[in-house]
C-alpha cells in the first residue's frame, strides 16, 4: 500500500504546489487522479518514487518512508512512466529501451536482453524489438514507454496523462492493457485530465485534486455525476453526465450511468420503441 | 462563381525514405468561408494535408510529390513557404515550438514585422489582436510562463494578426487540457463568425463538430469521406477508420439500433436534449 | 549546484531596482568603461579604485547586494585559483590580489548589467547598434528557449531516474556512460524543437522581406539616463587621475 499522509510541497516558498495531501493506494486498486492544469497531480506523482521528497509530511510505500530511501531504491516498487515518451528514449533499438531498466536492477546484459524480448512479445511490440525507438508510431511508442517501466516489475504503476496525442483505438488499447496489469495484481495510478476517457476506464477510485488540495474522493459515479464539482475543477464533464444533467432537469428521467449503452436503452425504453418519433417536433 | 481558395487535384506525395505514399491521389476544393475539420486514425495523412496547403510539402520536405495545390489560384509549388504563409496561416501542434518571442506582445508582432508593414499598422494590429483575443493582462509575459493553453491561444492571435485567407490548425489541442480545448473552439467559432475560412485537423470532434460546415476522413493516405457532418458522422463503420465519433452521434446510433430515430441529426448535447425532451412531451400528449 | 546559482546571479530580476529603470546604452557604457580600466591597469592600487568608485555605487542603486554576496560565494574559488595561481609565478601578492580583484569586479559588472537589463531590451540595443538582425533573433531566441530546456532536461534526468539511472555511482567510466541517457534524449528533443521551429518561422512568413520593421526600440534617454552617462565619464576620470598619482 502507498500511504501519502498529509504531505505539503513547495518549489519555491510562498508557492505551495500541494496542501495537505492525504490519500492510500491499495494493492491492485486502479486509482485516477485528476484535476486542472497545475492542480499538482505530476508533483504528487513525483513524491511516490522519491524524485520528490515532501517538505512536511511523509509518503510510506510499502512501509518504506520515501525520504529515508534513494529513487533507485524505489523504482522497484513504484514506477513512474512519465508524459513523453522521447523523454526516455536513448537505446540503438526498442529492446535495448526496455533492457535499460533491467540492467539498472543488476541483472547481466543477456538476461536483462532475454528478458526484455519477454516483455516486448507481451506488449505485442516484438517485431520492433530492432528498431529504433523514434520509428515506432506515436502509440507504439507509448506502449513502449510503458512497457520499460513495467519490465522492472514495479507493484505501482504511476501512469502520467497517458491519453495524449492517443486517437480512438489506441485509447482504449490503453484500457485494456491497465486492467491487464490489474490482473497481475498490479495497482495502476492514472493521471489524466480526460474526464471522457477516465469514465469509460472503470476505476476503483476517483480523486480530485484542485490548486494542491484533496478535493473529493470516491468512487467514479460519485465523483463524475457530481457536475458542480467538476465544472468548479476546470474539468469538462462526460457527455454521459451533460446528457443525465440536462436531461434530468427538462423532467426527463434517465439513470446515473456513465455507459452509453444503458443510456440509449434507457432512453428507447421511455420513447415507446416507435420506429420514427413522430415528425410533428 | 468565386475562385475556391483551396483546390487540390490528384495529389500524391511520398516522404523521402518512406516505404508508402502519406498522401495518395487526393482532390477537393474549399470555398471561402467553408469549416472544414479533418480527421482521421494517428499517421492517416492528416499532418501531411495540412503540409500540402501552406507549402510546407513540397518545399520544405523531400519526397515525391504528384498532382498539384493551387491556393487562391497560385500553385505552391512556384512560391515559397514564406510568400505563401501571407495567405495561409498555420497553427502547430507544440504549443512551445512555434513562439519565438521574449513576450506575447512581441510574439504578436512578429509575422506583422516579418512583412514589413510600416510600424504604426504593426501596433494598431498587436492591440487589437491582444484585446481580441483576451490576451491583453498577458502582453509581456514570456512563453516559459505561459500554460498550454495560453500558449496556443498566443499562436492562434500571432497567426490571425496577419490576416490570412485561410486559417490551418494542425491538432491544436493534441497537448491540452479539455478545458483549453473547448476555449479555442469558442475562440475559432468567433473567427468563423468573421467568414475566415478555416481547416483544423483534430481528434476530438465531440469538441469541434458543432463548429464544422464538412468533415474530411482520411484512411492510409486517401480520402475517404467527405460531406457535412451530419452525413459523414452518422456512419457505425466510422470507428474502423480510427475516427471518434462524438458521443452525441454515438448515442443516436445506439438509439437507431433500438429502433428510435429522431427527427433532425443532433450534432450537439443541446439539440439531442432538445428533441428528446419534447419527443416525451408529445408522447404524453397522445 | 553552485553552477545554477551562479547563473542565477545573470538572470534579469523584474523591474523592481532603480538600475533596470536605466536605459541599456548608459549602462553598457559603464560595463564597458569599468572593463577596459580594469584590463588596462594591473595594480591593486587601481582594480581598488575600480571598485569603490565605479562599482559599488552602482550596485547601491541596483539593489543587488544580496545577489552579489551569493555570487561572490561562488567565485570564490575562482578567485582563489587566480590568487593562487598568480602568487606561486610571481611571489607578488599586491599583484595576485589586483588579479583576483580583476576578475570579481568582472563578474560583478556583467551580472549587475545583465541583472537590470531585461532581454527585450538587449535585443532592442542590439538593433540599435546595427547588429544584423539574424544576430540578434539568433541571441534572443536562445535566451527565450533556456528556460524551455531547462525545464525539459529536468523532465528527461526524472523519466531516467525512474528507471533506476543513477549518476553519483561507479567508476569514472560508468558515470559518463550514464550521461548516454540523458544526452540523447535531450539531443533528440532539442533537433525535433529546431525542425518544428523552422517550419513554424517560415510559417510567419519569416525572410519575406530584406526590409523588416522593428515595431518595438528603445525610447529616447531621460534625464536620469543621461546623468548616469555622465556619472560614469566623470567615475573613469576620476579613476585614471587617482590611479596616476
Amino acid at each position: 500500500m502507498i500511504s501519502v499522509e498529509r504531505v505539503c510541497f513547495w518549489y519555491s516558498r510562498g508557492a505551495t504546489v500541494l496542501d495537505d495531501v492525504s490519500l492510500t493506494i491499495s494493492d491492485g486498486d486502479v486509482v485516477l487522479l485528476m484535476g486542472e492544469n497545475g492542480s499538482g497531480k505530476t508533483t504528487l506523482a513525483k513524491l511516490l518514487n522519491g524524485l520528490l521528497k515532501p517538505k512536511s509530511g511523509r509518503v510510506v510505500v510499502d512501509g518504506l518512508d520515501t525520504r529515508e530511501h534513494s529513487v533507485a531504491e524505489l523504482c522497484r516498487i513504484v514506477g513512474y512512466v512519465p508524459q513523453n515518451p522521447e523523454h526516455q528514449f536513448f537505446a540503438e533499438n526498442a529492446a535495448e529501451e526496455v533492457a535499460f531498466g533491467l540492467r539498472n536492477l543488476g541483472l547481466g546484459d543477456k538476461e536483462a536482453l532475454d528478458e526484455a524480448l519477454s516483455v516486448l512479445r507481451k506488449f505485442g511490440l516484438e517485431r520492433y524489438a530492432s528498431t529504433p525507438p523514434w520509428q515506432l508510431s506515436g502509440g507504439e511508442m507509448k506502449r513502449l514507454s510503458i512497457a520499460s517501466v513495467y519490465a522492472m516489475q514495479p507493484k505501482y504503476l504511476i501512469l502520467d496523462e497517458p491519453t495524449i496525442g492517443q486517437d480512438a483505438k489506441q485509447k482504449k488499447a490503453l484500457i485494456d492493457l491497465i486492467f491487464g496489469m490489474k490482473a497481475e495484481g498490479k495497482a495502476v495510478l492514472v493521471i489524466t485530465h480526460d474526464v471522457e476517457w477516465a469514465s469509460e476506464l472503470g476505476a476503483d477510485k476517483v480523486v480530485l485534486l484542485s490548486k494542491g488540495k484533496v478535493i473529493a474522493e470516491g468512487v467514479p459515479e460519485d465523483i463524475f455525476f457530481n457536475y458542480t464539482l467538476l465544472k468548479s475543477c476546470n474539468l469538462v464533464p462526460p457527455v454521459s453526465v451533460d446528457l443525465y444533467a440536462h436531461l434530468s432537469k427538462r423532467g426527463f428521467s434517465v439513470p446515473r450511468s456513465l455507459d452509453y449503452g444503458v443510456l440509449a436503452e434507457s432512453i428507447a425504453l421511455k420513447l415507446g420503441g416507435s420506429s420514427v418519433v413522430s415528425g410533428s417536433i | 462563381m468565386p475562385e475556391p481558395i483551396v483546390d487540390i487535384q490528384n495529389v500524391t506525395f511520398k516522404y523521402a525514405g518512406s516505404s508508402a505514399p502519406a498522401i495518395v491521389d487526393v482532390s477537393l476544393q474549399i470555398k471561402r468561408g467553408e469549416v472544414v475539420l479533418v480527421t482521421g486514425a494517428s499517421g492517416s495523412g492528416k499532418s501531411t494535408f495540412c503540409r500540402l496547403l501552406n507549402g510546407l510539402i513540397p518545399h520544405f520536405y523531400e519526397g515525391e510529390f504528384s498532382g498539384c495545390v493551387f491556393i487562391n489560384g497560385v500553385d505552391t509549388r512556384t512560391i515559397p513557404v514564406y510568400v505563401l504563409s501571407k495567405d495561409v496561416g498555420l497553427v502547430f501542434q507544440n504549443p512551445d515550438n512555434q513562439l519565438v518571442s521574449l513576450s506575447v506582445e512581441r510574439e504578436i508582432a512578429f509575422g506583422l514585422e516579418n512583412l514589413g508593414l510600416p510600424r504604426e499598422e504593426i501596433i494598431k494590429r498587436t492591440e487589437f489582436i491582444l484585446k481580441y483575443f483576451g490576451l491583453d493582462r498577458l502582453r509581456d509575459v514570456p512563453p516559459y510562463k505561459l500554460s498550454g493553453g495560453e500558449k496556443q491561444r498566443t499562436a492562434l492571435a500571432a497567426v490571425v494578426a496577419m490576416r490570412p485567407l485561410l486559417l490551418v490548425l494542425d491538432e491544436p489541442t493534441a497537448e491540452l487540457d479539455p478545458m483549453s480545448a473547448l476555449q479555442l473552439a469558442l475562440m475559432l467559432s468567433q473567427l468563423r463568425e468573421m467568414e475566415t475560412t478555416i481547416v483544423i485537423v483534430e481528434h476530438r470532434l465531440d469538441v469541434f463538430t458543432p463548429l464544422a460546415t464538412r468533415i474530411l476522413v482520411f484512411s492510409e493516405g486517401q480520402l475517404v469521406r467527405d460531406g457535412p457532418p451530419e452525413e459523414v458522422l452518422f456512419d457505425s463503420n466510422l470507428s474502423s477508420l480510427g475516427v471518434s465519433t462524438p458521443r452525441v452521434v454515438q448515442l443516436q446510433l445506439k438509439l437507431e439500433e433500438l429502433g428510435i430515430k429522431l427527427p433532425i441529426k443532433a450534432l450537439t448535447v443541446s439539440s439531442l436534449v432538445d428533441q428528446l425532451s419534447s419527443a416525451v412531451s408529445s408522447l404524453d400528449l397522445r | 549546484m553552485v553552477a545554477l546559482s551562479f547563473l542565477a546571479a545573470f538572470e534579469y530580476e523584474g523591474k523592481l531596482s532603480r538600475l533596470s529603470r536605466v536605459d541599456p546604452r548608459p549602462k553598457l557604457i559603464w560595463l564597458v568603461a569599468a572593463m577596459v580600466l580594469s584590463i588596462a591597469y594591473s595594480s591593486l592600487k587601481a582594480q581598488l579604485l575600480i571598485a569603490v568608485i565605479m562599482v559599488l555605487p552602482v550596485i547601491a542603486l541596483g539593489g543587488v547586494a544580496s545577489v552579489v554576496l551569493s555570487l561572490l560565494k561562488s567565485t570564490s574559488l575562482l578567485f582563489a585559483m587566480v590568487f593562487g595561481l598568480n602568487y606561486v609565478f610571481t611571489r607578488d601578492l599586491s599583484f595576485s590580489l589586483a588579479m583576483g580583484l580583476r576578475l570579481v569586479i568582472l563578474v560583478v559588472c556583467f551580472a549587475s548589467f545583465f541583472r537590470s537589463t531585461h532581454t527585450s531590451e538587449l535585443s532592442d540595443l542590439m538593433t540599435k547598434l546595427r547588429i544584423p538582425f539574424y544576430v540578434t533573433f539568433t541571441f534572443t531566441t536562445a535566451i527565450r528557449f533556456i528556460p524551455t530546456l531547462a525545464m525539459e532536461a529536468q523532465e528527461i534526468m526524472d523519466a531516467q531516474a525512474s528507471r533506476g539511472l543513477e549518476l553519483e555511482r561507479g567508476s569514472l567510466l560508468r558515470r559518463l556512460k550514464n550521461y548516454i541517457p540523458l544526452l540523447v534524449p535531450i539531443l533528440v528533443c532539442a533537433i525535433r524543437r529546431s525542425y518544428q521551429l523552422a517550419e513554424a518561422l517560415e510559417s510567419r512568413c519569416f525572410g519575406y522581406t530584406k526590409k523588416r520593421t522593428m515595431a518595438y526600440g528603445l525610447p529616447p534617454m531621460s534625464k536620469t539616463d543621461w546623468m548616469f552617462l555622465a556619472a560614469s565619464v566623470a567615475q573613469s576620470a576620476a579613476v585614471i587621475l587617482l590611479a596616476s598619482m
